[in-house]
């Protein structure tokens, strides 16, 4: 990617944006920021309709930097992007819904007044819709109303949420999304707390032995989970651990429910010929390998919300760099 | 759903957890926005963390007021540009490409039917507009005419109004598919006049017997039946039975197919002498040979009797037609003896209207004529002037004739003979007979003045 001094020389050379070529000349070179055509930032300010939020254009443009950088436009981490994949990445981005989250984070009251009069009752009937209750669903919906608001304040900085948007999906759905992920986590958080009272000990397990066929139909088991794909193992936890329906499955990847169901018969599949796969290169022969797969579920230690759920061992963002 | 929640060690700090995706690429993930390096890496998390299945799994819950808000309210309004990261459905998902596909099928049929059927159209009106157009003025178009009602007896020509000319385009249409129909079926025969001409032989003697059948016509599938000489048959063509062809529809039905072949090779291997020939064991002949078309033969002969007499007057137009347009290569055979002659269709007959004649019918010295338009010329000159004739009858003309009674009229038709002014009384009594698509009869003795039967 072009350094700081690369890009101020490019943009200065191209004379069309003056404000948001001291903008971007006002960055500092320790976090160089891809310069996309002045001429597309010029379009994607008219076209986004800032000017009804009173955002400028050089704004508008340094918002749209942020956004194209933080995602590396989409592309791979550390991948360079061409302006054509720079302009892609801007055309796909829902700008009116960015440009407004952003004037609302900035205190606008105009942008304020539309987003409540747009969003205030969605908002509200998604709240209830995801947490099953009209009173939760309101506690919920004012919760995010005042967060969004700004009225949390981090070293006297007011600080909304809203910021965080960048525009990828719609604002409706990144709400929706929020809203989604407080519930959850109040969810998880209270039901951690579990009182002690109806809780006895737990008589510990008497010590069992197992067969040396259970124990191999063990490690064949990790082994051919471990070997499926991360769509396969999201499909199998959805449907297997989490009782989701296939109708749900299908609207989070955007397919239908037939489709849903046939990869699931596909991965079960697979995952049972590599079992008999892996049983057959231990050492037993077919037969033998098809009648240890007739044992009793009951009767394996395999955990397997522990072998499709293991917990990760680093951060999200440092395991997709890694 | 909320059952499913397992404690956990997540926070629900408002700050974005490391460990998760954000919200941002959560919410893109839903709405299929992230490209495919993002979303492999957000399936891959997902599989391993319930918690931000949850988290799709609830954001994605549908809302429709929400679908509509979004769908109502699109993000941008910039230039369209193709979104390589966004997964749109493909287009042979779109269920309405399901339904149109057989209309646009459907539309593709009726557009070229539509099509076929108006060149056909343009086709017989160009062919009507280089006919002589004052023939087609005084020859009115029978179609045009309203049609009585079946069993209701005609009115008398002189309350009948005049129709005006006019072309109808669908007649036209009609009687150039009973053409194409006909040169389809003989592909020898055509309107336009042939290198020699065929010559009508004078039918041969034929022994009496209860149905006989005389090839009237050198060609392979020309069959003529004629009626022998029955006093029953003078009553018959007196009779109020309105068609002809539904008198000789039992004689039809029964001359099967075979029969027929039979006759023709019989006509072909008599056809030596019958120059000579005469009629005289039909002393007595009220004949009426009523040339048809092998097809129409046919399907009288593949049909009962009792049901073909029945069935007689609803012969179809399409049929009727078809016969009619074939009578040219057949013939219109008026079987009698004395002054009446058996008349061929010459195909060097030139009626005003540039049609080919579709009938004719002779009498000495008049000639009648009939051409595919059901129009009718009257020719003093054994055909070599043609004077077009006012219709006077209803419907349309498909056939002309000669009814000849020579040795035993029958009290009934010597009296209607007398009746009918103008009929020569040196001769024996002389009709010529017009038959409408209906089955309805007008005599004429004149060719020129026509009453209703």
């Amino acid at each position: 990617m072009a350094s700081s001094e690369s890009a101020v020389t490019s943009v200065a050379a191209a004379g069309t944006s003056g404000v948001a070529a001291a903008q971007i000349c006002a960055v500092p070179a320790s976090a160089p920021l891809p310069v996309p055509d002045p001429a597309l930032l010029a379009d994607l300010w008219r076209a986004s309709g800032s000017a009804s939020w009173g955002l400028a254009e050089p704004e508008c443009d340094r918002i749209l930097i942020e956004a194209g950088t933080a995602a590396n436009y989409g592309l791979a981490p550390g991948a360079p992007a061409t302006a054509h994949q720079q302009s892609a990445f801007f055309r796909a981005l829902c700008l009116a819904d960015l440009v407004l989250a952003r004037a609302c984070a900035d205190g606008s009251q105009t942008a304020w007044r539309h987003f409540i009069e747009t969003y205030r009752q969605p908002l509200l009937r998604a709240a209830i819709a995801i947490t099953g209750s009209d009173s939760l669903g309101r506690d919920l919906a004012d919760q995010l109303y005042a967060d969004l608001y700004g009225l949390a304040t981090r070293e006297g900085v007011r600080r909304s949420p809203l910021a965080s948007y960048r525009g990828r999906g719609s604002l409706i759905a990144w709400l929706r999304t929020t809203l989604a992920q407080r519930h959850v986590d109040r969810y998880r958080r209270t039901h951690r707390e579990i009182p002690l009272d109806g809780v006895e000990p737990r008589a510990s397990d008497p010590p069992q032995t197992f067969p040396a066929k259970l124990s191999l139909l063990e490690q064949s088991v990790e082994s051919a989970l471990r070997l499926q794909g991360g769509e396969d193992r999201f499909l199998l936890a959805a449907y297997f651990l989490d009782g989701q329906t296939l109708l749900q499955i299908a609207r989070t990847l955007a397919v239908h429910e037939a489709t849903v169901s046939r990869r699931l018969q596909r991965a079960t599949v697979e995952i049972r010929a590599q079992i008999l796969k892996n049983l057959m290169q231990c050492g037993l022969s077919r037969r033998a390998a098809e009648e240890t797969l007739t044992a009793d579920p009951r009767d394996l230690d395999i955990n397997l919300k522990k072998l499709l759920q293991h917990s990760q061992s680093h951060s999200f963002h440092g395991q997709a760099d890694s | 759903m909320t059952a499913t929640f397992q404690p956990g060690t997540h926070s629900g700090r408002a700050h974005p957890d490391p460990a998760h995706p954000d919200i941002e690429s959560l919410s893109a993930f839903a709405e299929q926005a992230l490209s495919e390096h993002e979303r492999s890496r957000l399936l891959a998390h997902l599989a391993v963390c319930p918690r931000c299945r949850q988290i799709v799994a609830l954001a994605h819950q549908p809302v429709e007021e929400e679908i509509q808000l979004v769908a109502a309210a699109p993000p941008i309004s910039s230039p369209p540009q193709p979104n390589p990261q966004h997964h749109s459905r493909p287009w042979w998902r779109n269920p309405w490409l399901v339904t149109a596909a057989p209309l646009a099928a459907l539309a593709a049929s009726a557009t070229f039917v539509l099509y076929v059927h108006q060149a056909r159209i343009e086709r017989d009106v160009q062919l009507a507009r280089n006919s002589a157009p004052a023939v087609t003025s005084q020859v009115e178009s029978p179609t045009a005419t309203p049609q009585p009602e079946t069993g209701r007896p005609a009115p008398p020509p002189s309350l009948l109004p005049p129709s005006p000319p006019r072309v109808a385009a669908d007649s036209k249409t009609f009687r150039t598919e009973s053409r194409r129909e006909f040169q389809s079926a003989n592909p020898s025969a055509s309107p336009e006049p042939a290198a020699a001409p065929t010559v009508m032989p004078p039918p041969a003697p034929v022994p009496p017997a209860a149905t006989q059948t005389v090839t009237v016509a050198s060609a392979p599938s020309t069959v003529e039946t004629v009626q022998p000489s029955q006093d029953s048959e003078l009553s018959r063509l007196d009779s109020s039975q309105p068609s002809p062809l539904s008198k000789s529809e039992p004689l039809r039905t029964a001359t099967s197919r075979q029969q027929m072949q039979s006759a023709q090779q019989q006509a072909v291997q008599n056809s030596a002498h019958q120059n000579s020939a005469h009629i005289d064991g039909l002393q007595s002949v009220a004949g009426i040979a009523t040339a048809q078309s092998e097809p129409l033969a046919a399907k009288a002969a593949s049909s009962n009797a009792s049901s073909a007499a029945g069935a007689a007057p609803t012969v179809s137009n399409s049929s009727f037609a078809a016969a009619t347009a074939a009578m040219p290569r057949f013939g219109t055979f008026a079987g009698a003896s004395g002054s009446a002659q058996s008349a061929v269709v010459d195909r060097h007959i030139h009626l005003p209207s540039n049609r080919p004649a579709a009938s004719v019918a002779s009498a000495e010295p008049l000639m009648l004529s009939l051409d595919s338009a059901g129009a009718l010329f009257l020719s003093r000159d054994s055909g070599s002037t043609w004077q077009p004739i006012t219709a006077q009858w209803t419907g349309r003309a498909v056939l002309v004739r000669v009814v000849l009674i020579s040795s035993f009229p029958a009290p009934a038709a010597a009296a209607e003979a007398k009746s009918v002014p103008g009929a020569a009384s040196a001769h024996p009594p002389t009709f010529f007979e017009v038959l409408n698509d209906q089955n309805q009869i007008w005599r004429s003795t004149d060719g020129v003045t026509w009453l209703a039967k």
